[in-house]
């Protein structure tokens, strides 16, 4: 623990140096009025201020290298910075606003709905990019209305709802059906999965957000 | 009666030459590509009135098309023109030729339908904007339109909500309505009668639903995710832990300890 997020109305510690995830009533209002200089905030509707794409970016940076180097990281071209943003994709607007959250160069990276609109191929290339970013003593935040989203990606979730809160550890918190109850929160699937096996046949499969290693561990105990 | 109504001809225009895409009324189409791929909707806009065919029709008519035809994209902030909820509505049937008595009528009838009665006196300004997405939804429909194309539109939903409103236009399907919505994934794909498939703006094959099954491998290769149900069947299928299908993830356990 060690970070203060201050909202409007909930101050709250979270974990440094991780990806949280935040769900419940208005949890977009909260991620936009999350305060702090530190602060990089990425949107899932349209905010851009000029016609194309590099003047839009430059709004924010001009350091060509610093561009070039997120534009490798986001596997998009150069002629990318000469588009037109009315000629854009929905997808190719939210790797725009990735562009310009990432060059911000901030501590904090605030997402509503990571994944909107990218396809299977981004939503890796974003979930490595944002892993990659915690080395880089980045703390990531993403809020998301789908449990599978933030179970995909987060190591703890932030729940909201009319005047309280309640944070901790992904698979407590995706476990806990008291709480999620309370929040109004749908299980994640593979969370449902594991939760039948271990309370209709009391086998003890380990939570995990991969596929494959669930495979594995229900092979090893059929 | 199922019957071919909608055929969008000669894509030339994305490097495919010599295909028809046929549907059908009554039925709900997924036209789906990864995020490299060009073919949406502001492409129709332009070419709509030159290669869609309707009954056979061209729709080269801007009053047909308007009738005809309800197009449905994601919010921005253009997206009304008037300031009240109810005259951006009472526009959209005007403007197709409706008489205001009965226009009033079909606005209480369809936003009651879509559960947004409380919407009609307040101002769009006032809406929030999963409000103002489903009232783009109602407007691509409140005049009863033979197709309903939609880009994308319901992804910044919850997705309680979206599936809520993908069940609402497919009672519209039962009165003969043909949907065609484009998209990246396949989150509405188990609600679809059929699924084709593009990758960079080339062709790659028509599915059903079912067929993901069996095909997971070209989803993924076109960089589409598989439903995490689907996915669950196939990889339990591979370790023979299965050998057959499962919807529900409760028969699912029971099969495999039991």
């Amino acid at each position: 623990m060690g970070l203060v997020l201050k909202s409007n109305n909930i101050n709250i510690k979270i974990h440094q140096n991780k990806i949280i995830g935040v769900m419940g009533i208005n949890y977009d209002r909260f991620l936009v009025s999350i305060g702090g200089n530190n602060i990089s905030y990425i949107g899932k509707i349209d905010n851009f201020y000029t016609n194309n794409v590099i003047s839009e970016i430059n709004l924010y940076n001009n350091d060509i290298d610093s561009i070039n180097y997120y534009l490798d990281k986001l596997m998009l071209n150069k002629d990318f910075l000469d588009k037109k943003i009315s000629d854009l994709s929905y997808g190719e607007k939210h790797l725009l606003r990735y562009l310009i959250g990432f060059i911000r160069n901030k501590k904090i990276i605030v997402i509503d709905e990571p994944f909107l609109d990218l396809d299977y191929g981004m939503k890796k290339r974003i979930i490595f990019l944002l892993k990659e970013m915690l080395n880089n003593h980045k703390t990531i935040i993403i809020g998301s209305f789908d449990s599978d989203v933030i179970y995909s990606i987060s190591s703890y979730v932030l729940l909201l709802s009319h005047n309280k809160h309640f944070y901790g550890d992904i698979n407590d918190v995706f476990s806990n059906n008291d709480i999620l109850s309370l929040y109004d929160i749908k299980k994640p699937q593979i969370v449902s999965f594991v939760d039948i096996i271990r309370n209709n046949k009391k086998i003890m499969i380990d939570y995990s957000n991969d596929i494959r290693d669930l495979i594995k561990d229900v092979y090893r105990n059929v | 009666m199922v019957m071919d109504i909608f055929t969008i001809n000669n894509l030339s225009y994305l490097d495919i030459k010599n295909l028809s895409l046929k549907f059908k009324s009554n039925e709900m189409s997924l036209i789906l590509g990864s995020n490299d791929y060009l073919f949406k909707i502001c492409s129709l806009d332009i070419f709509l009135p030159n290669i869609i065919t309707l009954n056979g029709n061209i729709l080269n008519n801007k009053n047909n098309y308007l009738k005809d035809i309800g197009i449905v994209k994601r919010i921005n902030e253009n997206s009304f023109y008037y300031k009240k909820v109810f005259d951006e509505l009472l526009f959209c049937l005007l403007n197709r030729g409706y008489l205001r008595n009965i226009a009033i009528k079909m606005i209480d009838d369809v936003l009651n339908e879509f559960e947004l009665s409380y919407i009609h006196d307040k101002n769009t300004s006032d809406l929030d904007i999963y409000e103002k997405q489903k009232l783009l939804v109602v407007m691509g429909v409140i005049h009863n339109p033979n197709v309903l194309l939609m880009d994308n539109p319901l992804d910044i939903l919850p997705k309680e909500d979206a599936i809520k409103i993908i069940k609402i236009l497919k009672k519209k399907c039962h009165d003969g309505l043909s949907i065609v919505y484009f998209t990246n994934n396949l989150n509405y794909g188990y609600y679809s009668n059929k699924i084709i498939l593009f990758n960079k703006n080339q062709y790659v094959g028509e599915y059903h639903y079912q067929d993901l099954y069996d095909n997971d491998k070209i989803f993924y290769d076109n960089n589409i995710e598989i439903p995490f149900i689907v996915d669950l069947n196939i990889k339990l299928r591979m370790y023979n832990i299965i050998d057959k299908n499962y919807d529900d993830i409760k028969a699912l356990v029971d099969n495999i300890w039991d």
